[in-house]
Parts: C-alpha cells; structure tokens; sequence
C-alpha cells in the first residue's frame, strides 16, 4: 500500500508539468495579453496610452520573450513555490488567492453540508420506497433539479427573495452597513449567505439524490440484505448498518471531485452574488488575461484534483476488503 | 424606446410637442445647447427625417430664444492660454459643495430642460454606487491598474475637465502660459492632506518625479511627455511650480488634468512604490478618505471634513464591486446601490420605472466604418465615397439604438465635450443615393459581376470583412445591416467578431495582412475624452510599429492640421483648425461616422441634488460629492 501511494505521489509530478505546459500554451495561443487588457480599460477611461506606453509594458511584464522562455521563467519561479505577481493586481498571487480562497471554502463548504445532508437521505427513501408517490415526487424533483441551470436558479433566487421581497441582501458576502456587536454581525453574515448556499444546494441535492438512490437500489438486492432480513433484524438496522453503508462506497468516489468544488468554488454562482471567491476571481482573471494567476489556480486545481483521487482510491481500499493495490 | 430623461423633460417644459418621436426631443435638445439657427435646425432635422409637423415643434421649442443669452459653444474652452481663470467664461461662482449642484451646464444653458434653475439643497446620506471593474488592489492613483474611482474620490489633480468640458481648478488655483505659450506657471491653492499635513509644491514635482522613474509601473508617462520627451518641471516656491514645454502643445493641459497628486511626506522615503502599504490604505486631498475597504467587496469613503472645496454634502460613498451590470441591476432594484451605469441593452427595463430616472448622453466620439488605407480597393477613394453613399445611416441607428442613437456625419460626438469641433457648415450632409453609388463604381470601371459582386480591372472580388471587437451587440447588428445594404452596390461584407484583445494586437503587427481588417467597425479615430487630438491614431508619424495609424491613414494635409492643432494654443484657433480637419476627413472619406452611440446612467430618486448634466460618464466622477440622499 505504501509503495502504492509514493509511487502515485511520484507519478504527480510529470502529469503536474504536462498540465503546466498545456496550460501555459493554451493561454498564449488565446488572443492578446495583461496589455491589451490594460489598454482596453484604459480606453473606456477616456484616455490613451501611446503605442510607447504599451512597448514599456509588454518588456515589464517580459512578454517580449519567445514563449518557451516565458515557460521556462515562470516554471523556474514556481517550482520554488514562486508564482509571480498578479499583473492585475501587483500582489504576489498567492497573497491574491490568500484573500479569496476562504471565502470559497465557507460558502462550497456550508453548501456541501446541506447538500448531503439533504440529499442522501432523501435517496435513501427514494430507493426503499421504489416507486411510491414519494419516490416518484422525489424522482420528479430531481430531474427539475438537474434540468434547471444554476444562472438561472440564481437570478429568479436574487429576483424574488432580494429584489421583489427584500428578504435578503442581493450581493456580496458582508453590509457595508453593519451595527456594532455580535449579534447583528451573525445575523448579517446569515443573511448573506443564505441565497447562495440555496443556489448551490438546490441543484446540487439532485445530483447527489440521483446517485445515492442508484446505490442504494442495487444494494438491497443483494443477497446480504435478504440474510439480514431473514436473520429476523429491525428494517432499520437492515437499511443503516447493513445496506446504506454499502452504498456510501460509491460516494466516495465523488471525494476527488468534492475536494476540487471546495476550493475552486462554483463560478456562476460567485459572479451572480458577487462573492469574493475562487471561482470569481478566476473569470476576473481570464478577462484580464492575468496570466500567474490563472496557471496558479489551475495548477491548484490540477494537483487537487489529483490528491482528491487518490485519497479516494486509499479510502476505497479501506472500507471495501476486496479492493487491493499492490 | 425612448429617450426618457429628454422625453420626460419635454413633456413637463412644452406640452405641444409630441414626444412621441424621440428624434425631436434629442433634436431640441441639441438644438438649444449648440445655438443653431433656423437653417441648420432645418438641416439636421432633415438628416433625421423629420415630418414637417415634428420639425415645427422643434422650430416651436427652439423659438427665437437663439441669438441672445448664452455662451457659444466655443466659449467654454478646454484649451490652454486662455484657461487661465478656468471657470471664468461659463460661471461666475467657485463649486460649493454646500448641496449647489449647478455647476454643470444644466443651469446655465436654457435647454427647454430646466425649471428655473434653482436646485434644492440638502445634505446627508450615504450614496451606495458600483464599480463592475474588479477590486485590484491598488489605490495609488498614478500606479496601472488602480481603481478608477478613488482617483477621483480620495485624490485631486491640479485640475480637472468638469461635466461641460471646462476645466476647473483643483489644486490649482489658477494657471498661466508664457507669451509663446512654452512655460505654464501653475499657482498652487492651500489644501490639507487627509493625516493633515500641508499640500505644497514638493507634492507635485514628487508625483512627476515618481511617474517619470522608470521603476514606477504606471502608464501616466505619455502624459508628461511632448514627442517621447518629458517636459521639464521646477518649483518656483512653494505654490508655484513651473512647467517648460520644448514646442507649444495644446493637448498637454488634458494629460496634466488626468494626472493624481500622490503626497511626497508618505511616500518620499518608499522602498518599492509599486508595493508600498500606501496601496491599501490611501492619503489623497480630495473631498473623501478612505474608511473601510473589504478587498474585492467594498470601500467605504467617509467625507473629508477639511476638503479645500469645503465638506460634500453626503455622508459618504460607498462602492461596491460588482461582477457585471445584471449584478448592479439586482441591486439597484433591491435598493443596494443607488445609482449605476446603464448600457442600451440594459436601459428599455428602467424607461417605465418611476422610482427612477435614466440620463442620457452620447459618447465623446462616434461609431464609425474605418477602411484600411493599405487595401488595395479600398485605398480608391471612390470606392469609399460610394460606400458612404449606400449607407442609409437613418435607418441603421434607428434600427440598432432602437431610436435612442443620433446620427453622426461628423468626426466627434455631436453633443457633449468635444462637439464644438465639428464643422457642422462646412461637412455636407450625404444624403444615401444608391443609385449614385453605383454610378460612381460603374465609371471608376468596376464592373459587376455575374454573382452581383463587383470586380476591379485587376480581377480583384469587392469581397472585405468588416471587423468589430465582441461586449457589443450593437455592433454586431450594425456588421449585419451593413452587409445588407452595401451588397446593393455589389460589395460582399463578411462580419467578423473577435475580442479587442485580438484586435490590439492585430493593430500593432505592422505586416498585417489588410484583407484580414479591410474595414473597421468600432471607433476610430479615439480622440482623447476632452481634447480633439488624434494625432496617435491618425497622423502618417504613428503608422505600426511606431504608433497606432492602424488604418494607415496617410495625408500631408491631416499630419499639418493635427500638429497645427496641437500646437496653437488659442482656444478659437483651435477651433477654426479641428473643423478644417472635420472637413479634410470628410473630403478624403477617411471613416464614414454612423452614429453617436447613446449611454446612460439609472439614477434612484432616493439620489438628490443631481444636476441635470449633459454628460453624466463625467458628472459621476466630478459632481457626486453635491448629491444628497434623504434620510
């Protein structure tokens, strides 16, 4: 098991570099560069910068240099941990994804909470109860749930509980406005988060339900469930101990995947509520064409994506005797 | 559908006009503001194509009223010598921020717009407005990439165009040129920083020093310099500082108005300005400070009770940043933000909204059809005098602005900062002739050919792209319409979208191939916001790789009227020399202006004390601090 994990460590590194460089390649081959970004919102300003001004960037930035150059200077930076600076922003990138990332890991991370811990009951239920009037409500929830896009789920939350209702606050992941003590700081905060954590949940329980309740069908069908019925046990330790644990093993393939929406957030959402997050941050980026910070956020996708699997495929090992790595 | 803001003007002021046609309330509207007589009433009406009924009501509001009262429109200046008491010529009094929000034309100007001129006055309040920007961190206003608000919230320049085009003195009290027009002595008022030190001389030749050091990442250096030259720069006292010019140069005043005093005693003795602590948490002498800033959510400015200018009249501003304007829309309509910028798309769901209003104005410089000087059937003049001859631009901006648009036929805006150059006698109006056109290519021996695209004698296909650059969809319809009409004369228009990043860098490869941008449609040529200069974009000094002639627009004639412009200082001069320039453009058909695109602002009416400004993109950064809101 061990030489298993170093050598699926090991094998991080080249896929890392290949991902690096496909990156990289991809960025340059998309048109223009941080400077006719600069130039474009300089212009909307109502100034100009001279062709002079832009020659003086583009050698700043050092993007007068063959692109395997460019490759081989960031890559010499970032392998000692090094990404550069924001061309957007001046700061060091990770100082910029410093003050972003954990508002991402807030609202993916409350999201995830309430996500499964909707949805996989309600699966469970669903499958138990194949083909009641619940399951067929749930069934028919789910597919709402998956057809509706998250955009659009967001704006109609925004659009009746914000605007028409005024429930909540439209935007943003604080008040500007905030009286002084503890009480009222919770409270703002709650209300802050409650619509796009209802965005992010809503679509999200379908998924999962879905998932769940496949799971579990093909588990009570085993024959180790009918034993455990015939042994005489309680239909509820036959369902939980018996069967949901069974099922949860094909959750845990979705682990890798968790470990990358915690951190990378969720794009639409952020842009629509305006959260300080990952997921924006990203877009602002690729608008920007701010070149360090898009390969940081990818390169952190990339490894996480990779840890996640792998953490995945140990607990795997773990909780299902037949499955061995050798 | 319409044009609200003037719409609704109309209909309180002059009832017997039918605002029914938007055309007629711009065309008053107009009208008024550029004193025109009777004749050119008529000619831009029928431009518009006005029915006779409509063009009395014009005739009616317009009345008379025009030969008397006010400053022509040449006397508001923004060119140097004269300039020196900036305010002189349209106001008689110094901004007092104390709620008198008149500064702007809407008082002085009898539009058939305004009620009596009085404003009311008020105070207090906190105005909530958004930035769709991005947060970048960066608060030192002469550093690229800082954001654009503070610089003109936390920080003062020496002095700044307002709303109208004037300039006004900031820290500046007053500034004059030398008799041939090389030095500009510049007196310096008093004024407090926000720590609460004294503003003086050093302040100035520290910010120039800083932006002239080529460790200081910032794209402010082409505005110190004449010719890739810095200017040079001394300060005679305390208050007085003196900057000596090689050659007269009109356009340096919008350059130093564009420029943020930073203070020497917080950053004179920075290790690393690009770095510095300063960028999160400012020192400016403008009218607010900064009190908190939440990255890449808020900043809150709290008003500076020591401004120069006196207290603003509101408690503070508070910005936040916004993803896009559908964003803004939602929170504008859950009352969030007060007020926000509205592109064309996004102003029809606000027209019949009475919680707020909508102002209009028309961006400093119109929609064109550039055509690339290097290509080989373009390059024919007649070619593009036919083009323009197919062109029914009445239709094309109607349908596209969907009536809010005014269409152009000269080389800037036809209201708003620079309008006053445009030679509205001299370039005749063309009117769309078809059959004209057509004539025209026949006799020039382009010869159509059986697919009804035409050839040249050389066996050239009169097939061209047109390229524009994406965000617009405006744009995008105007490529369609325009494909339509110029295969009338056997042109094959191919629409080509591509984000204006790759348009920049098409622009500077010098060995571009022009069949890849036969014609432009976008905006060219930029002139700057306030001043009429185009010499980067047009002048034969500036073709790629030296400069950005991307069009290769290549005549003795411009290149001698853009560098007389540029270097006579007389405000009226100048004048006379940009309508040739207007009339040179026209006559070589170097674009053809479509129309002046028409932006906007939603304004809650929570939001008090707001001018009634021709130009509110200005007004936003210069006039907020006048505004109120009820508690």
């Amino acid at each position: 098991m061990t030489a298993y994990i170093i050598r699926r460590l090991l094998w991080m590194i080249p896929i890392l570099i290949g991902v690096s460089i496909i990156c990289f390649a991809l960025l340059k081959q998309a048109p223009g560069d941080p400077v006719s970004a600069i130039v474009a919102s300089s212009r909307d300003s109502g100034s100009q910068m001279t062709q002079a001004d832009r020659d003086n960037l583009r050698e700043q930035y050092g993007l007068n240099n063959p692109v395997w150059v460019q490759y081989y200077d960031w890559a010499s930076l970032a392998i000692r941990g090094n990404f550069g600076d924001s061309t957007r922003s001046n700061q060091p990138v990770w100082d910029v994804i410093k003050t972003r990332l954990p508002n991402t890991v807030k609202l993916a991370g409350v999201s995830l909470l309430f996500t499964l811990a909707i949805a996989l009951p309600l699966g469970i239920i669903s499958a138990v109860k194949q083909y009641s009037k619940l399951d067929y409500f749930l069934t028919f929830f789910n597919f709402v749930g998956i057809s509706i896009p998250q955009f659009w789920l967001g704006l109609m939350l925004v659009y009746i509980f914000a605007v028409e209702l005024g429930w909540f606050p439209s935007t943003g992941m604080q008040g500007a406005y905030v009286e002084d003590g503890t009480w009222p700081l919770i409270k703002d905060r709650f209300m802050h988060y409650v619509l796009p954590v209802a965005s992010i949940t809503l679509v999200g329980i379908a998924g999962y339900m879905r998932f769940q309740r496949a799971a579990m069908l093909e588990v009570i069908r085993q024959d180790y469930i009918r034993t455990a019925r015939a042994k005489g046990l309680s239909e509820r330790v036959v369902i939980f101990k018996h069967a949901w644990r069974n099922a949860l093993i094909p959750i845990i393939t979705l682990m890798g995947y968790i470990f990358v929406i915690l951190v990378e957030g969720s794009v639409v959402v952020e842009n629509i509520f305006s959260w300080p997050g990952m997921g924006q941050l990203a877009v602002l980026s690729l608008n920007q064409r701010d070149y360090p910070v898009i390969m940081a956020i990818v390169l952190l996708s990339a490894t996480l994506i990779l840890i996640g699997t792998l953490l995945s495929d140990i607990v795997y090992a773990i909780v299902d005797p037949r499955i061995r790595y050798d | 559908m319409t044009n609200v803001a003037i719409e609704r003007r109309v209909q309180e002021e002059d009832q017997q006009v039918q605002p029914g046609d938007e055309r007629v309330g711009q065309l008053i509207d107009q009208a008024t503001r550029l004193r025109w007589n009777r004749r050119q009433i008529l000619k831009r009406a029928a431009v518009l194509g006005l029915s006779a009924p409509a063009i009395s009501a014009v005739l009616a509001a317009c009345g008379g009223g025009d030969d008397d009262d006010e400053p022509s429109p040449t006397a508001t200046t923004a060119a140097p010598a004269d300039s020196t008491e900036a305010p002189d010529d349209s106001e008689d009094e110094e901004p007092s921020p104390e709620g008198d929000a008149t500064e702007s034309s809407g008082g002085e100007e009898p539009t058939p717009t305004t009620s009596g001129g009085e404003q009311p006055t008020g105070s207090g309040g906190i105005i909530n407005m958004n930035t769709t920007l991005g947060d970048s961190g960066i608060a030192n206003p002469i550093l690229t990439s800082s954001i654009s608000l503070m610089e003109y919230y936390v920080f003062n320049r020496l002095m700044i165009y307002d709303d109208t085009g004037t300039l006004q003195p900031e820290l500046a009290e007053d500034w004059t040129y030398s008799d041939d027009n090389l030095e500009l002595t510049i007196s310096l008022r008093e004024a407090l920083w926000h720590d609460g030190e004294s503003f003086n001389a050093d302040d100035v030749i520290f910010t120039f020093e800083t932006i002239a050091d080529e460790n200081t990442d910032t794209t402010q250096r082409s505005k110190l310099q004449i010719n890739g030259e810095f200017v040079t720069w001394e300060a005679i006292d305390d208050r007085t500082i003196k900057i000596t010019t090689p050659e007269p140069f009109a356009p340096f005043l919008f350059g130093l108005q564009d420029i943020e005093i930073i203070p020497e005693h917080v950053l004179g003795q920075s290790s690393d300005i690009n770095t510095d602590a300063f960028n999160r948490a400012p020192i400016g002498t403008g009218p607010y400070r900064l009190g908190e800033w939440q990255s890449d959510q808020f900043f809150r400015l709290e008003p500076f009770e020591d401004y120069w200018g006196g207290r603003p009249a509101n408690d503070g501003i508070t910005v936040f940043f916004h993803a896009d304007t559908e964003v803004g829309s939602a929170a504008l309509d859950s009352g969030d933000i007060d007020l926000m910028f509205a592109p064309p798309e996004l102003q029809p769901r606000y027209e019949d909204n009475p919680d707020v209003r909508i102002y209009n104005y028309v961006y400093y410089t119109p929609i064109t059809l550039a055509f690339n000087f290097n290509h080989p059937i373009l390059k024919d003049q007649v070619v593009r005098e036919a083009i323009r001859l197919a062109i029914d631009k009445v239709s094309l901006t109607e349908t596209v602005t969907r009536g809010r648009g005014i269409v152009a036929n000269n080389q800037y805006a036809d209201t708003g900062p620079l309008d006053r150059y445009n030679d509205y006698d001299g370039v005749p109006v063309i009117d769309f002739n078809v059959e004209e056109a057509n004539r025209m290519l026949d006799e020039a021996g382009y010869t159509m050919g059986d697919d009804n695209i035409r050839v040249s004698p050389d066996g050239d296909k009169f097939s061209f792209n047109v390229i524009t650059y994406s965000g617009f969809e405006e744009y995008i319809n105007d490529q369609v319409i325009l494909q339509e009409m110029l295969a009338e004369i056997g042109i094959e228009l191919t629409p080509q979208v591509v984000d204006y990043s790759t348009l920049e860098s098409m622009w500077a490869d010098p060995n571009d191939d022009p069949a890849n941008r036969a014609m432009e449609l976008e905006e060219y040529p930029h002139p700057f916001e306030f001043d009429p200069d185009v010499y980067n974009e047009l002048h034969s000094d500036n073709l790629p790789p030296n400069g950005l002639n991307y069009m290769w627009v290549a005549d003795d004639e411009i290149d001698r009227l853009i560098n007389e412009g540029r270097t006579t200082t007389d405000p009226d001069e100048r004048v006379e020399i940009y309508k040739e320039l207007d009339r040179r453009r026209h006559e070589l058909c170097v674009v053809v202006p479509l129309y002046n695109a028409v932006d906007g602002w939603v304004v809650s009416n929570r939001l008090q004390g707001v001018a009634d400004t021709p130009y509110f993109r200005r007004y936003v950064l210069y006039g907020m601090k006048d505004c109120w809101k009820e508690a």
